[in-house]
């Protein structure tokens, strides 16, 4: 009389059954190359945006690593995992483009060699060949925002800061905004400011010892004989002028030149 | 896995726990890996978006198991350093029905966080490093099973949870927006003078607000130039002048207590301001300035003294003395 193990083990259980691919998935690629039962014991899948109808859309195998692709229709490659052939992990992470987690899938070490028999190559799956179960999927949609893109690619998630540098100022402000139903309804604003950085130039100055700081001129002292004077400007300009009251003509001359003046006396 | 008869099986195997790391007979003393199958039947945990659990290193574990008198406490913990502090229990009494489900969260008592400030800040603006949910068995093989008054607990090997049964939302969201201020380039004097001092710390992050939340907008001010592109969700920045609020008629404080250097220059970097330098002689605009003697001027430089000496001493000029000058 055959024996039956009446409560097998979680994972002992999928081993012989499509799970997590649901009841009806073929496990045949578009080439007609087959996903064997049991080489995934579990799943947990929620890539953001996957909502309706998650399946394993793509496996692209080289000589040296396999990566697998779970996507829905809309978007084919919502998530992926790659993992080397030779050291398969017992666990392979989904993640999304912006390397968000986007699930596990969960086999063993000897049941991903599956993939190298499937040749090397890219292997596509239609939905109804390779869908998951509904009970190993979170549908996630997009809601709110979600993560901030930067020119660069890169990618910002969670608390996110805003800082002001260079010339630019960041405050926060409360204002209400006005709603075409009437009324209002407190908002926090951001307000930029670009008022830039008048000593930015030292800034840029890495290290600091190769910028030289600036001493201008902010008095000029004339002497003459017993008289002292200091002249100090407020709209930055000090005029040199020849001008004796006691002679009606003088000899000195003061003239501008390209870098400065020139003071002469005329006459030979 | 919702399907008739899947708690019932669950009482009788590892699940939701790695097979071997539960249920194993007793010997020796009693440890969390003997604890019965029948006890826990269904459980998943949803670590929250800045929570960093990596399924390839963390792991969810029963951590302990309290009884109470007649109440028990399941507590869990994961190994992920973000949840170090942040374990989620549930609570379950000696005649609690089987099957029965329990969700629960972090909640503050997992932040290590402390001091007053802080946990108003957290109070406003909370949010669960993860939750859970346990469904359990019927308890009374747990029962005979843990003494009243009786703490099992086990290693990181006991107890370990099925990895599908964990959700990671790590950067799956925007959690909140805080806004800072770099510090401006503050002015500093050349080697030979007095050093200034501030009387408020400089060259740091001005932390403006934190944790803004639901409706953010951004505003346009002095010479700021904000475009919006609904088709594909950008946000760009530009600097124009006069765009926006336009030109500002001061300067703008990165921060509320920040005033200008003490008796040096009104400006907040603390350098002097234009028309406090003498910035043209006689219209002439030249970083090094020349002052050039001619016919009957010499020009002596005094460096160290910063000083010029103008001598009209009309030298190589002929001079005619009219005769009503002239020595008798």
């Amino acid at each position: 009389m055959p024996e039956r193990i009446l409560f097998p083990e979680w994972r002992k259980q999928n081993e012989t059954t499509k799970y997590p691919f649901s009841e009806k998935a073929t496990l045949t690629s578009r080439a007609g190359k087959i996903l064997l039962e049991g080489t995934f014991l579990d799943a947990n899948l929620y890539p953001i945006g996957g909502t309706v109808g998650l399946y394993l859309s793509k496996v692209i195998v080289t000589h040296a690593t396999v990566t697998i692709y779970v996507g829905n229709e809309g978007t084919t490659e919502l998530c992926s995992t790659t993992f080397s052939i030779l050291s398969p992990p017992v666990t392979l992470i989904l993640r999304d483009v912006y390397d968000r987690p986007a699930g596990v899938l969960v086999s063993a070490e000897y049941r991903l060699g599956v993939f190298q028999a499937l040749g090397v190559g890219t292997h596509i799956f239609e939905r109804n060949s390779t869908e998951f179960a509904a009970t190993v999927c979170v549908p996630v949609p997009e809601h709110g925002v979600r993560g901030i893109l930067l020119d660069d690619g890169t990618f910002l998630a969670g608390d996110v800061w805003l800082v002001g540098d260079d010339g630019v100022v960041l405050r926060k402000q409360l204002i209400t905004q006005n709603t075409i139903c009437g009324g209002g309804i407190p908002c926090t604003v951001i307000r930029v400011d670009i008022v830039g950085d008048p000593l930015y130039r030292r800034r840029l100055c890495n290290p600091q010892s190769l910028f030289t700081t600036v001493n201008p001129i902010k008095t000029m002292r004339f002497i003459s004989d017993n008289m002292t004077f200091d002249c100090a400007s407020l709209d930055g300009n000090i005029t040199i002028g020849v001008n004796n009251a006691a002679a009606t003509d003088t000899i000195l001359r003061i003239t501008n030149t390209e870098t400065g003046l020139k003071i002469s006396v005329v006459g030979s | 896995m919702a399907r008739a008869g899947f708690f019932d099986d669950n009482r009788n195997r590892a699940y939701p726990f790695l097979t071997g790391t539960v249920g194993r007979p007793i010997s020796g003393a009693t440890t969390l890996i003997n604890l019965p199958n029948s006890a826990i039947v269904d459980c998943g945990f949803t670590f929250g978006p800045n929570v960093d659990f990596d399924h390839r290193l963390h792991v969810v574990y029963l951590k302990q198991l309290r009884r109470v008198g007649n109440a028990f406490f399941f507590e869990f913990a994961s190994t992920c350093p973000a949840l170090a502090y942040a374990t989620l229990t549930f609570t379950r009494t000696t005649t609690s029905d089987a099957y029965l489900t329990e969700f629960t969260d972090s909640g503050l008592d997992g932040l290590s966080l402390s001091g007053s400030e802080v946990d108003a800040l957290i109070e406003s603006t909370f949010q669960s490093l993860w939750t859970g949910f346990l469904v359990t068995g019927p308890l009374d093989e747990l029962t005979a099973f843990v003494a009243s008054n009786t703490t099992l607990t086990g290693t990181l090997a006991n107890c370990v949870l099925e990895p599908a049964l964990t959700r990671s939302s790590y950067k799956s969201a925007v959690t909140s927006i805080n806004v800072a201020n770099n510090d401006r380039t503050r002015y500093e004097n050349p080697d030979y003078c007095p050093e200034l001092v501030w009387p408020f710390p400089t060259n740091i992050i001005f932390i403006d607000s934190v944790f803004l939340r639901d409706l953010v907008l951004f505003q346009p001010g002095y010479n700021a130039d904000i475009k919006q592109n609904i088709r594909d969700g950008s946000i760009t920045f530009a600097a124009k002048v006069d765009a926006g609020e336009g030109q500002p008629c001061e300067e703008i404080p990165l921060f509320d207590t920040e005033v200008p250097l003490a008796g040096i220059s009104g400006l907040l970097s603390g350098g002097p301001a234009c028309g406090e330098t003498i910035q043209t002689i006689n219209g002439v605009s030249k970083s090094n300035f020349t002052i050039q003697g001619s016919n009957g001027v010499q020009i002596e430089s005094v460096p160290e003294e910063n000083k010029l000496i103008i001598d009209i001493n009309l030298a190589g000029v002929a001079v005619v003395i009219p005769e009503s000058l002239s020595p008798a």
